[in-house]
């Protein structure tokens, strides 16, 4: 009965990590950028969330349309303002690499100084729709039910996306070999910004998913980022079907060393597990 | 190097002695002649800054990876060395003993992690500080959460000297290092892995001895801290804030030089005071952006704007 619930919560808990992995591993994979920013999306998402639903009360399913425009917008600016003119300038992929890190936490500090400056640093939250229903016996609120659900369809439609249609198939060119990529025509500015915005989008929506859950502040960012980090290394960055197992592996021993050892050493287990996956096979557990 | 070279043309290399060591003594005898505390302090973080961006300079500067994870070796040094304080050992014997801890970590976790890719390289360095961080939270023996607290035994003059001594020390091993042919073969490294390899130097050898050199003095600088502010905690000394700001005031300054560090660390500590001081909550906000306008108008630092003024005085005296 334990088991069950425990392996149910970390279902949902994986369906979450999914989607913020899936952006993470898109933008590492195919444009070589350690985007540290990616959890701050993932608090801009929540707070926009929360603050759409306590001032006009719009319902949080729907504010997710709102997180995914907004993360869009920032997305845009920072390609256009920032990535394509430091990729110009850049001589090589490894200083394009570390000023891109450099720039990119800069982006995370101006994120959480600016909610912090608009909204406080208190811890914030609302609830919604958390009457329990029963699955297979055990408990869940309802709306951890539908996050979980919404959670997958995005990814199933991320999956569709990419091998179905003509973007989709550009940018998987473009993630195996970018020279190639350029020479058969395809626009590799636009799909910079593409995968850009598709990456920062999902981790929008999963920051609206978030702050049904949790309590939220402004440095939430940070242990969300880690997540991604080691999901995406675990699957092998760049690699769509590998972040999904990633994150079902972590969601599931997440919820487990919860349960059995203590809620203390979830980040610690996050980070052993990168370490681990990067020295042993640094190209992912499911890297063809 | 190359400022090194202008710095000869115009200067000479006794005029530029003769600086450096007009600046040492007016550093020496501030303390006596100007006993401000406010003053003191503030030099003080400006010196534990530079110290940090010069180790980062050490080993990121002239081989091209970048380590995100001083942070674990500063960590590390303020804990061994307050855990030996507490026990009675004299603070200098404790500085020592935290840097050869860091040392023997920086051998550890680079000869495991610097055959990786670059990419993979600051992942694991920037997850290793995070993990240390999370061990020493958990861990009850040393204080867990609560952090340590360390019997003042020291004046605000002595913190200064060390630390003034400390940071000298780093600055001439730096520059000593670009002098050196180690240096040289690192800077052919990070230019041209495959072709220096191909010339038969050793990459990984180089590339651990200097990250084995750079590891030292933010251990050290670790121990000092704690042993100044007398209080430590895990998410103080790990915070990445520790690897990301050494990061940012070595390319503000200029990677690959030994002066590049000194100069992003005393212009951007400075403005950074200014700016806390006058706008505590936007601070950040104000700093991030001009980070980012730093990085994409000056990506090769402050120092090749002013070889370049400094180059163009010297041919027009001519």
């Amino acid at each position: 009965m334990i088991q069950l619930s425990l392996f149910l919560y970390g279902l949902i808990t994986a369906g979450i990590y999914s989607l913020i992995a899936l952006g993470f591993s898109l933008s590492s994979g195919t444009l070589h950028i350690l985007n540290i920013a990616h959890g701050d999306f993932v608090m801009i998402g929540a707070y926009i969330t929360y603050w759409l639903f306590t001032l006009y009360n719009v319902n949080p399913l729907l504010s997710i349309i709102f997180s995914f425009s907004a993360s869009l917008i920032i997305a845009f600016f920072v390609d256009k303002l920032v990535i394509n003119p430091l990729e110009l300038k850049c001589k090589n992929i490894e200083e394009f690499h570390s000023v891109s890190v450099l720039v990119f936490f800069a982006l995370s500090m101006l994120l959480q100084n600016m909610v912090f400056l608009l909204w406080g640093a208190n811890y914030v939250g609302y609830t919604y729709l958390d009457t329990p229903i029963l699955i297979l016996g055990v408990p869940i609120a309802a709306i951890r039910l539908i996050i979980a659900i919404v959670a997958y369809l995005c990814a199933i439609t991320l999956h569709l996306f990419l091998f179905e249609t003509y973007t989709g198939t550009s940018i998987r060119a473009f993630s195996q070999n970018k020279e190639r990529a350029l020479l058969i025509g395809i626009n590799v500015n636009r799909l910079r910004f593409i995968i850009l915005g598709i990456s920062v989008a999902l981790a929008g929506i999963a920051g609206s998913l978030i702050s049904a859950l949790y309590a939220i502040f402004p440095a939430i960012g940070g242990s969300y980022l880690i997540r991604a980090m080691c999901i995406a290394a675990l699957g092998g960055l760049g690699s769509m079907k590998g972040a999904i197992f990633g994150s079902i592996i972590l969601g599931f021993s997440e919820s487990f060393v919860t349960f059995y050892i203590g809620s203390g050493l979830q980040d610690l287990l996050a980070y052993s597990v990168l370490v681990l996956i990067l020295l042993v096979k640094p190209s992912g557990l499911f890297a063809r | 190097m190359m400022d090194d070279m202008i710095l000869k043309s115009f200067y000479s290399k006794s005029k530029m002695f003769l600086s450096a060591a007009t600046i040492i003594t007016i550093l020496i005898f501030l303390p006596f002649i100007y006993p401000n505390l406010y003053i003191l302090s503030f030099l003080i973080t400006i010196f534990i800054s530079t110290i940090l961006a010069e180790s980062f300079n050490i080993f990121s500067g002239y081989s091209g990876l970048v380590c995100l994870g001083y942070a674990a070796f500063y960590g590390i040094g303020a804990y061994a060395s307050a855990i030996l304080i507490n026990s009675g050992i004299s603070p200098f014997i404790s500085f020592i003993i935290s840097g050869v801890a860091g040392v023997a970590l920086a051998a550890f976790i680079g000869s495991i992690t610097l055959r990786l890719r670059s990419i993979y390289f600051v992942m694991v360095t920037f997850s290793f500080g995070e993990i240390l961080r999370e061990i020493f939270r958990n861990w009850k023996a040393v204080g867990g959460a609560l952090g340590i607290t360390l019997p003042p035994t020291y004046t605000y003059v002595a913190v200064y000297f060390v630390t003034l001594l400390t940071m000298l020390t780093c600055v001439v091993v730096t520059y000593k290092l670009e002098k050196s042919k180690i240096g040289l073969y690192l800077v052919a490294i990070r230019e041209n892995e495959e072709a220096a390899e191909a010339l038969g130097i050793n990459v990984f050898k180089y590339r651990i001895i200097a990250f084995c050199l750079s590891c030292f003095f933010p251990s050290v600088t670790g121990g000092l801290y704690a042993w100044w502010m007398t209080y430590i905690d895990p998410p103080t000394v790990f915070s990445i804030l520790v690897s990301l700001n050494a990061i940012i005031m070595t390319t503000f300054g200029g990677k690959g030089t030994w002066l590049g560090p000194i100069l992003g660390t005393l212009i951007l500590g400075t403005i950074g005071e200014i700016l806390w001081a006058n706008f505590p909550y936007a601070y950040l906000s104000i700093y991030a952006v001009a980070l980012i306008l730093i990085v994409l108008f000056l990506p090769e630092g402050l120092i090749k704007p002013l070889q370049a003024i400094i180059s163009s005085a010297s041919t027009d005296k001519k």
